[in-house]
């Protein structure tokens, strides 16, 4: 594992830490959870610093290991918990986490943390807390009993995630054997050395000298968290196991629970899984799809009744294999929405709002990918809810509601779509308003005199379309909704808007499972053959010369009272060859409010496609958004339609 | 001279002797040589899908078992006026993490060359694509640079 590796990992880990710090900061700020706030951010500190020290990262260890300090005024009472505290608290988390992609990015001088690192320490009540001391910060996170005997104890935790753990815990322990005699260890040299252990071990040691430098010398081994010297202190560290795990045990992979507290006994069992085999699985699945349809073809020319079997028989195991994939390619939205409450809180603090905000449906499950995509326009839809949705305090009361708008983001999962919501109960979207600015801007004839709902979205939905009075730094600049429209329909999902004047608005965004799958429609352009995905087309029409019509030079096309632009694709796709035979066919396609016309060869029929990418080529078309592999084998093209419009 | 045509009708992963540094292959009626460090395999020719919009060097995408692979066509990148490969063999060249297709008409040989400096044909040389010369006992190949020659074509 080289470096890059190492970082990787840091980063990841980090991520998580800092998250669930800014999750601890907000139920400290509304001062829920009593000490347990506190001395979770603690810890999550405390495992960056060790972290960051190991990778060699300076100023991320050293901001860490200031802000460790205050905290730990904090938990100790010598702090008391107070708006400055935790706008400083705040800033630090945020410092916190630019610090740690700075340092992966290997740009971390760019990042300053020297100001910041002297507000932590000028905030006072600064009490010297050090790893190699009395009393552990995280004592309760020791895992093995302490080996008996003489000589001086000492505990160790490594980084985690660290690879090679047996290895690293025999470097560590022939660093201890250079101080002086390594007389006991837990658990046993060969468990140890074999990495059976979760992620802490001790020793004791019977040194020469005074036990200064232990952890110094110690940590030099690399990957080395957490360095304790000193005997436990009996009520403050319980092993977290009364039972020890054999290896026996988890090769069986019969320990379901432990006598630990029950948080850890209730975790699935999980390995941790490199992100691109995972896509590497699902790439071969895909191939495994298509194989299995040419397969399923070539069969059928055959009568024999026991291939036949055999092929239905490989066809069953394989959809219930590309099932299994898909599902291990889910994660919970919280890994995303988690980033939510801190956002919404700094939000509602930069226009003096007060606003409830409540996630449900952490648990629900999204394709990993399709998550990542669909955070960006959550964070509009938030944004636009606190600052254009939710009144003032003044306002709400004057109106007969709570003070706190209510805010309320959610996830819901039926068989083939997964629904998140944002929705909140202030002002509503002012249909008077928006229809007249549309009057204005000639969306709708200026007799028209309501807007049903999905007129309504079709409106907001425009690009560059606001009615936000102002532009604040939060939102308002008008490339809102149509970004969160763009984005969802581009990820094969719908957006539904429903609100009252006065009441409130509900964003609805209803999403496929996966990305990696999407139904197609395949057309043909001579001996090419081109693949548009379902969620474009709203119809297909016969080319007749009667719905032609020559504009300005342009063709367009007339379907009812429409008039569409005409892309001929062989046109597009540079096309020589010979001219098509009988009539050609027309995809009407639409993105948002947007339609035309594509003239195709012929259609070849509607098909589940594996998405794939390609390396772009330069000068090359922006035409596609991936390619595919056709049943014979043969890549075609996925024409991405925002190009043709 | 050892002809490879027998090895162009198979899939071959190519043994990477401690000598065998310089993959000799003809396009459009020369002979190249490229590092055989940064080859990968060698695979018949295949048709490929054209990508419209692309330069008249770049073939289009194949399926390399569920991978798309884009094909060059290197007699065509040095000379837009040859005629392009349609038969013969594709080259998979590694580039980093990525893979690329390179279609030549014939994989000859693997031999040990000493790269000289080029002194002639600036006009490819120009392009960082040729990257020297190699002496052979019946004359000279041209060196082509398969990194220089990929990340001038891929975005």
């Amino acid at each position: 594992m080289d470096s890059a590796q190492y970082a990787e990992l840091f980063l990841t880990e980090s991520r998580e830490h800092v998250s669930a710090m800014n999750h601890s900061l907000l139920e400290l700020e509304r001062g829920v959870g009593g000490d347990e706030p506190v001395s979770a951010i603690f810890r999550s500190v405390h495992t960056i610093k060790g972290m960051s020290a190991t990778m060699g990262y300076g100023p991320v260890a050293s901001l860490s290991h200031e802000l460790e300090s205050l905290l730990d005024g904090v938990r100790r009472g010598a702090r008391v918990v107070d708006p400055p505290l935790m706008v400083l608290l705040f800033e630090a988390s945020d410092l916190l986490e630019r610090a740690v992609e700075a340092a992966v990015d290997g740009t971390l001088d760019s990042v300053d943390v020297g100001p910041l690192v002297a507000r932590l320490r000028g905030d006072g009540a600064r009490a010297p807390s050090d790893d190699e001391g009395g009393s552990d910060p995280d004592g309760t996170e020791w895992t093995v009993t302490a080996p008996p005997g003489d000589g001086l104890l000492v505990r160790v935790r490594l980084a985690p995630g660290t690879p090679l753990k047996g290895v690293r815990a025999y470097l560590v322990v022939q660093a201890a054997g250079k101080l002086g005699d390594v007389v006991a260890c837990a658990p046993n040299l060969q468990a140890l050395q074999a990495g059976d252990f979760d992620h802490d071990f001790a020793i004791r040691l019977v040194l020469p000298c005074a036990p200064d430098d232990v952890g110094e010398a110690l940590r030099k081994a690399g990957d080395v968290a957490h360095v304790r010297v000193g005997e436990d202190v009996v009520e403050s560290a319980p092993p977290r196991h009364a039972t020890e795990l054999t290896v026996a045990d988890l090769a069986e992979g019969i320990v379901t629970a432990s006598a630990g507290p029950a948080d850890t006994s209730r975790r699935p069992r999980s390995v941790r899984i490199d992100l691109r085999r995972l896509d590497t699985l699902m790439n071969l699945i895909g191939e495994l799809v298509i194989t299995r349809g040419r397969l399923i073809q070539l069969a059928a020319a055959i009568d024999d009744p026991a291939l036949h079997e055999a092929v239905s028989q490989a066809s069953r195991l394989v959809a219930d294999l590309q099932d299994e994939i898909m599902t291990s390619r889910m994660v919970p939205v919280w890994q995303v929405f988690d980033r939510f409450p801190r956002m919404v809180r700094d939000a509602a603090h930069s226009t003096n709002k007060t606003v409830e905000f409540v996630i449900e449906g952490k648990e629900v499950e999204l394709d990993r990918s399709m998550l990542e995509e669909v955070g960006d326009p959550i964070v509009h839809l938030l944004r636009n809810a606190v600052d254009h949705g939710i009144e003032t305090p003044e306002e709400r009361l004057a109106m007969g509601k709570p003070a706190a708008g209510k805010l309320v983001l959610s996830a819901t999962r039926d068989r083939s779509a997964v629904a998140i919501r944002v929705s909140d109960d202030g002002r509503g979207i002012d249909r008077e308003l928006v229809l007249a600015r549309a009057r204005q801007g000639g969306l709708v004839d200026a007799a028209k005199a309501e807007l049903t709902d999905d007129e309504l979205v079709k409106i907001i939905a425009r690009a560059g379309f606001s009615t936000a009075e102002r532009v604040t730094a939060l939102s308002g600049r008008g490339v809102g909704v149509d970004a969160v429209y763009n984005r969802v329909r581009s990820l094969g999902g719908t957006v539904d808007i429903r609100s009252a004047h006065g009441q409130g608005t509900t964003v609805t965004l209803r999403l496929p499972l996966t990305l990696a799958i999407v139904r197609s429609l395949l057309a043909r352009i001579g001996d090419e053959t081109y693949a548009m995905p379902m969620t474009h087309v709203r119809e297909t029409v016969e080319l007749k010369p009667t719905i032609v019509r020559n504009l300005k030079g342009r063709e367009v096309l007339m379907v009812r009272d429409e008039v569409l632009p005409l892309v001929r694709l062989r046109t597009l796709v540079e096309f020589v060859g010979a001219a098509p035979r009988g009539r050609e066919q027309v995809i009407v396609v639409e993105l948002a409010e947007q339609r035309a016309g594509l003239v195709v060869d012929a259609l070849i029929g509607q098909q589940e496609i594996v998405v794939k990418q390609f390396d772009g080529v330069r000068d090359g078309h922006a035409l596609f958004s991936g390619a595919t592999i056709l049943g014979d084998g043969a890549p075609a093209l996925i024409i991405d339609v925002s190009s043709l419009l | 001279m050892i002809r490879w045509s027998s090895l162009a009708s198979s899939e071959t992963i190519l043994d990477r002797t401690a000598a065998a540094r310089t993959l000799l292959f003809s396009a459009a009626g020369r002979v190249y040589g490229c590092d055989i460090e940064s080859v990968r395999e060698i695979i018949p020719y295949r048709r490929a899908t054209r990508l419209p919009g692309a330069p008249g060097y770049v073939q289009g995408l194949i399926n390399l078992r569920g991978t798309l692979v884009t094909v060059l066509d290197l007699g065509r990148r040095l000379d837009a006026s040859r005629e392009p490969v349609r038969e013969g063999s594709i080259i998979l060249a590694e580039h980093g993490a990525r893979v690329v297709g390179i279609a030549v008409d014939e994989v000859m040989d693997v031999q040990a060359i000493t790269e000289e400096p080029i002194a002639t044909d600036a006009g490819e040389a120009a392009r960082g694509l040729v990257r020297g010369l190699g002496r052979l006992d019946d004359g000279v190949v041209v060196l082509v640079d398969i990194h220089a020659l990929v990340a001038h074509v891929l975005l």
